[in-house]
């Protein structure tokens, strides 16, 4: 290997860091909005909590039968 | 009356590990490595082929033991991880597919060659867009996890049938791990492990947040319901 | 079961002696198929025997894709699906039921398709080959119609389902089209090293029974109450 193309795979490598912080950067800056969506969810949550038990299967239980096809 | 918080789980830790070993990895992939003896510096696109495919490979598999998951305890969580996999597991695809026929064309010659792993793959990549495509158009939230985790199961049973079918095609495809151990050399060897680590812990970061997002729309979706009042819905 | 197997089997069957919608559909776009590939395809420049299983189950399949769907998207028109589901008996009754009856569309289609594929494209049918050539179009549209039946009862129930369908389907008949077209490829035996069907015809089998298995253990997640 030359010198030159050390070079060239130091620019590579320059390169692609750069490539890989910029994606890092969107995928960061995805998981703070998310994070600040479910912090708003859990002021959600624990006004609804007082009202009924949320947590549990979903569905509209027993009281309403209801063919799912 | 004493208002219980519901806890948001903050760390970030884990994305700046991910960060960590992807520069470690690319440093490895570029600099430490030497060029491979005939295909020169082109084989460093073999890492990111090599580490997308392990990825997408584990990846895949929880897709399919979450669906079970779902159809044995019908807990949505399940089905989340299922949705999450699936989404990171069709990105991957496409980085093995597009990785490979770069690497394709400078090693062979040729973008595009029937071979069965290759085929498999590709056959794969449609099968999941059908996947996210089933998802995204079936509106019951509950109906679709059941019919995901249905199609994800066949899924899992079709691809080594793929594989055999399309296997009487000559395959071209290199073997660099085999029965006799790994076919390169020592260097390439920490490269092409440290880049697989660092697919894992994308896809892993990937996973994890796609989990907590659906999870928030789950939660938006069931308040939604709830506002409805019965009557409206029925 | 049985007698709710027979009652589904018997109105299917009589909708569409009455009706004709599904097989007219089906025969018509297997027949275009084999036009607009003679004519797109030179036969003056390309020997067209070669080609010519691989053309006959690419027009079978996307046939095979309309009118498989075509079972459930009539139940869900007027919610009739809801009605069978209520209605007492096992529900492997239905499942199998619409599996037969897209078997016996599929299969009298392509008998019939068949004769006109053979004329179009030249192909020199050897006389004697017919049984197992019927075989073979049997052993494959069983495959395609087991994993296509379960696919069409969920795309009966999904936005846009007819367009979902083709989507799902087509990375399921990858291996039907290669081992059926292997297989008759050397049933007509006229391709350059000659090929041995079986070994493919075998296969063919094995993929039958797993992809027949599959929907049979997975159809009761489809319709849930």
């Amino acid at each position: 290997m030359s010198p030159l193309e050390r070079q060239d795979l130091w620019y590579l490598f320059f390169a692609y860091t750069a490539l890989f912080v910029l994606m890092f950067g969107f995928l960061y800056r995805m998981f703070q909005s998310t994070r600040h969506l479910e912090q708003e969810l859990a002021l959600l949550r624990d006004e609804y909590r007082d009202e009924e038990d949320v947590d549990g299967p979903r569905g509209r239980g027993a009281g309403h039968p209801d063919v799912t096809v | 009356m004493t208002k219980r918080q519901t806890r948001v789980r903050t760390g970030t830790w884990w994305l700046w590990l991910m960060a960590a070993i992807w520069v470690v990895a690319l440093y490895l992939n570029f600099i430490y490595t030497p060029d491979a003896k005939y295909l020169l510096s082109s084989e460093r696109i073999f890492y990111v082929h090599m580490g997308s495919a392990t990825a997408m490979t584990f990846v895949y598999g929880i897709t399919f033991v979450a669906s079970i998951g779902y159809l044995w305890r019908r807990r949505l969580a399940w089905d989340r991880w299922a949705a999450a996999s699936a989404e990171v597991g069709t990105l991957l695809t496409t980085m093995v597919l597009v990785s490979g026929i770069i690497w394709g064309r400078t090693a062979w010659g040729s973008w595009w060659t029937w071979d069965p792993t290759i085929t498999t793959t590709l056959i794969l990549w449609v099968l999941f867009l059908g996947y996210l495509l089933l998802r995204d158009w079936t509106d019951d939230r509950e109906r679709r996890a059941r019919y995901a985790s249905v199609l994800a199961i066949v899924a899992f049973f079709l691809v080594p049938l793929d594989y055999y079918a399309v296997y009487f095609l000559k395959s071209i495809h290199p073997a660099v791990i085999t029965t006799h151990g790994v076919n390169l050399a020592p260097s390439m060897v920490l490269a092409m492990l440290v880049s697989m680590v660092a697919f894992m812990f994308l896809a892993a970061a990937w996973i994890l947040i796609r989990l907590r997002l659906l999870a928030a729309q789950d939660y938006v979706q069931e308040i939604q319901d709830r506002v409805r009042t019965p009557l409206d819905s029925m | 079961m049985g007698r709710k197997y027979g009652a589904i089997l018997l109105k299917d069957l009589q909708l569409e002696i009455r009706s004709k919608e599904t097989w007219v559909a089906m025969v018509a776009f297997a027949f275009m198929v084999a036009l607009v590939f003679g004519i797109a395809v030179n036969p003056v420049r390309v020997r067209l025997a070669p080609v010519f299983p691989g053309v006959l189950w690419v027009a079978y399949l996307f046939a095979g894709m309309l009118g498989v769907g075509r079972g459930f998207e009539q139940e869900a028109r007027d919610d009739a699906l809801t009605g069978l589901l209520v209605a007492p008996g096992d529900r492997l009754a239905i499942f199998l039921a619409k599996l037969t009856v897209a078997f016996v569309f599929m299969f009298t289609m392509e008998l019939l398709v068949l004769p006109f594929m053979v004329v179009l494209l030249g192909e020199p049918m050897p006389g004697g080959i017919l049984p197992l050539l019927a075989a073979t179009l049997a052993l494959g549209t069983v495959g395609f119609v087991g994993v296509g039946t379960l696919f069409a009862a969920m795309a009966a129930n999904t936005r846009a389902g007819s367009v979902l369908l083709p989507v799902l389907l087509v990375p399921f008949s990858v291996p039907v089209l290669i081992l059926a077209t292997e297989a008759t490829a050397g049933i007509l035996g006229h391709v350059a090293p000659a090929v041995d069907p079986w070994p493919w015809l075998h296969a063919l089998m094995a993929y039958d029974v797993v992809f027949l298995g599959l929907p049979l253990v997975l159809y009761e997640f489809i319709w849930e109450v």
